[in-house]
């Protein structure tokens, strides 16, 4: 006896063993890493319908259960993820000098483990921003003889945001050795 | 170079026709342009966005309705000047490959 689940792959209904589902998320884990992100929900939406037909093409009543030898089988038909190009974060074309932006940080504000100067709130700012640190500085030390907010801003920030995680520092600093 | 030649057989088979993703990916296999079909998809995707073909919601013959693309006038247009530009490589490959 093995456990099942009910999945809607391109509006249409499937029982899919446990081990199969597995499979095939992350089989469309992978490719939508691949895919620009643009277009990407276009995409895999053309993907599932084509697996949902590959799997109704296979099975020969409808209460059938998907198994792992039919989603390998249409996995096999669909091809590889990795056909599907290089991982997104992986890419190295994406303009030629195009900073690996949302690589490393992702989008999250963290305090600079190397580059800082009392609680790295600067550097990782100006991390989040884009924009050189140096410039971050400025606008901080200002802020300081502008009244006492930028002071309290500061540490609140430095309470509240996470220091950046350790392989994110070393990244960084690969990627500036590179440079 | 193959994702371009690629493009241009969609628009070819679409010129005749038009058709399911499933059509095209199974024309493509025949003439064996293709192995496997996931990647044809992306390019779909491109080409619509580019204005050159577009699709709309037809019932497939069973199930729940999918793609038909058809293509647009500007792939038409673009699908006239690649032919002449595979004319012309062909010949330029055929002067060079026999001349002495």
């Amino acid at each position: 006896m093995k456990k099942t689940l009910n999945v809607n792959i391109g509006n249409m209904a499937f029982t899919i063993d446990e081990d199969a589902y597995y499979t095939l998320n992350g089989y469309y884990e992978d490719i939508r890493s691949r895919l620009y992100e643009s277009d990407r929900r276009e995409i895999m939406e053309d993907i599932e319908n084509r697996t949902a037909d590959l799997f109704r093409e296979n099975l020969s009543f409808p209460s059938q259960v998907v198994t792992l030898g039919l989603v390998k089988r249409a996995i096999a038909i669909i091809g590889n993820a990795s056909d599907f190009g290089e991982k997104k974060y992986d890419y190295a074309d994406q303009g030629q000098d195009a900073e690996p932006h949302g690589l490393r940080l992702e989008g999250k504000l963290y305090r600079s483990r190397y580059d800082k100067m009392v609680g790295g709130v600067c550097a990782g700012l100006a991390e989040y921003f884009g924009i050189d640190t140096a410039i971050v500085r400025i606008i901080m030390f200002i802020a300081l003889f502008l009244g006492s907010l930028g002071f309290w801003v500061y540490i609140v920030l430095w309470i509240i945001v996470p220091l950046e995680p350790i392989d994110i520092s070393a990244e960084r600093r690969g990627y500036k050795s590179r440079r | 170079m193959r994702k371009g030649i690629l493009e241009y057989c969609i628009l070819a088979i679409l010129s005749r026709n038009d058709a399911y993703a499933s059509q095209i990916i199974s024309e493509l296999k025949q003439a064996e342009m293709i192995v496997v079909e996931g990647t044809l998809y992306p390019l779909l995707t491109r080409q619509k966005n580019q204005g050159l073909l577009s699709y709309r919601w037809e019932e497939s013959t069973q199930g729940p309705p999918r793609k038909y693309y058809t293509i647009t006038a500007k792939g038409r247009e673009l699908l006239v000047q690649l032919d002449m530009a595979w004319d012309e490589m062909v010949q330029q490959i055929k002067a060079i490959r026999w001349s002495e």
